[in-house]
């Protein structure tokens, strides 16, 4: 993971003759700076080429770190077929079907239908006439849902007409 | 729920015009500060794992489909302002969603205050400087789980990436919000000794005797933050 540094604050504005102030000044740095370049330049071909050399060596060791860590990872087989089970039984293919069935929006036709309850996914086929009608499909299955399952994941160009695929994964 | 950090006070109120207007109240009292920053809480403010939407798509249409699913996923009302993690050619985005009425209300609110020369420098969810101050503590963090008024965001990932980041709504209380941050922790197969779950505990105190001090020196609102797990 990483920061999310979002910030929806609208940013001051500054005086006009504060930008054309900071405008000046970094035209003047990166005047100085250009001529400091050519130097600097020469010395950055060797650092890449030693930067070259140790970017090599760390990615082999990671390599080898995370082949090391996925094989003592494997969980036991039991752990595989409990969950498989588990999964199998508790899926609602009947609610999966009823969310499809009460969508209907113009433009939009279901030409396929492919549910893995192994997986717990679902995905739909769609002619549809354009990628608004597949984006407003996806609202309607979602709708009243805390959280939507329902993702648009394709859509395709077929000559005049467009094809979207919408895919769900269940809880 | 609305709160100072200087005068470290809260109050509960139902809305955001009057959570607004309970703040517009204490303005003075916190000392008429002129830089003020506005911490949202998840169930305004929440983040959305958004995958790309494969196909001939352009540029424009690709972004278009990446705000309305995230709108969509989040389950706010558009109209929406979006923050992205990255650009919308990515494999998937993470996505940051706030309504704009929301946004036009702390507008509306501040307004009174700009003749004073206040304004809002940020209006951030509590939930990512959260993240950061435990990131800040632990970069190898797996799943850090965010309960904050009523709201419980999850995120999860490793090194620089996301796995998963959604707001759950209506959890009440804090035992229930470690409950449902362990269910997903074993949904997603991460260890316990992985992750930390934060939470925003009005009625509790870190200062409480024998409670173990969490570490985050400069988060808003700290002395309320309670590690979920070992609030009762």
């Amino acid at each position: 993971m990483k920061p999310l540094p979002a910030n929806f604050a609208t940013p001051s504005r500054w005086p006009r003759l504060s930008l054309w102030a900071v405008a000046a000044v970094a035209a003047a740095g990166a005047a100085w700076q250009g001529a400091h370049a050519g130097v600097a330049w020469q010395h950055l071909d060797a650092e890449r080429a030693a930067t070259r050399a140790l970017s090599q060596q760390v990615r082999l060791k990671h390599a080898a770190a995370v082949a090391h860590a996925a094989s003592a990872a494997a969980r036991a087989p039991y752990a595989v077929d409990a969950r498989r089970l588990m999964a199998l039984a508790s899926f609602d293919a009947a609610g999966v079907l009823r969310s499809i069935e009460s969508v209907q929006l113009p433009g939009a036709k279901v030409s396929g239908l492919d549910i893995d309850a192994d997986a717990r996914r679902a995905e739909i086929q769609l002619d549809v006439t354009s990628a608004d009608v597949a984006a407003a499909y996806v609202q309607g299955l979602n709708a009243g849902n805390d959280h939507p399952a329902w993702v648009l994941v394709r859509v395709q160009s077929q000559g005049a007409a467009q094809m979207a695929s919408i895919r769900a994964q269940l809880p | 729920m609305v709160g100072s950090q200087r005068t470290l006070w809260h109050q509960d109120v139902t809305g955001c015009e009057a959570g607004l207007a309970a703040l517009a109240r204490r303005w003075v009292d916190a000392g008429a500060p002129t830089r003020i920053k506005v911490w949202l809480g998840a169930s305004l403010c929440r983040p959305v794992r958004v995958s790309r939407v494969a196909g001939s798509l352009s540029r424009r249409e690709r972004r278009h489909l990446v705000e309305s699913s995230a709108i969509a996923g989040s389950g706010l009302t558009a109209p929406c302002r979006l923050w992205l993690d990255q650009g919308v050619d990515a494999e998937a985005v993470t996505a940051i969603v706030v309504e704009e009425a929301v946004l036009a209300a702390i507008g509306t609110a501040f307004s009174a205050f700009s003749a004073f020369g206040a304004r809002a420098v940020s209006i951030r969810p509590w939930w990512a400087r959260a993240l950061d101050a435990a990131l800040a503590t632990n970069p190898a963090l797996n799943a850090l789980g965010i309960w904050e008024g009523g709201a419980l965001t999850v995120l999860t990932g490793s090194d620089d990436t996301f796995a998963s980041a959604r707001t759950q709504l209506r959890v009440g209380t804090a035992d229930l919000a470690a409950a449902a941050f362990s269910r997903a922790l074993v949904s997603a197969m991460i260890a316990p000794d992985d992750a930390l779950a934060l939470g925003l505990d009005w009625r509790a105190s870190s200062r409480v005797e024998g409670r173990e001090p969490l570490g985050f020196g400069d988060l808003p609102f700290l002395p309320w933050a309670v590690r979920l797990g070992e609030h009762s």
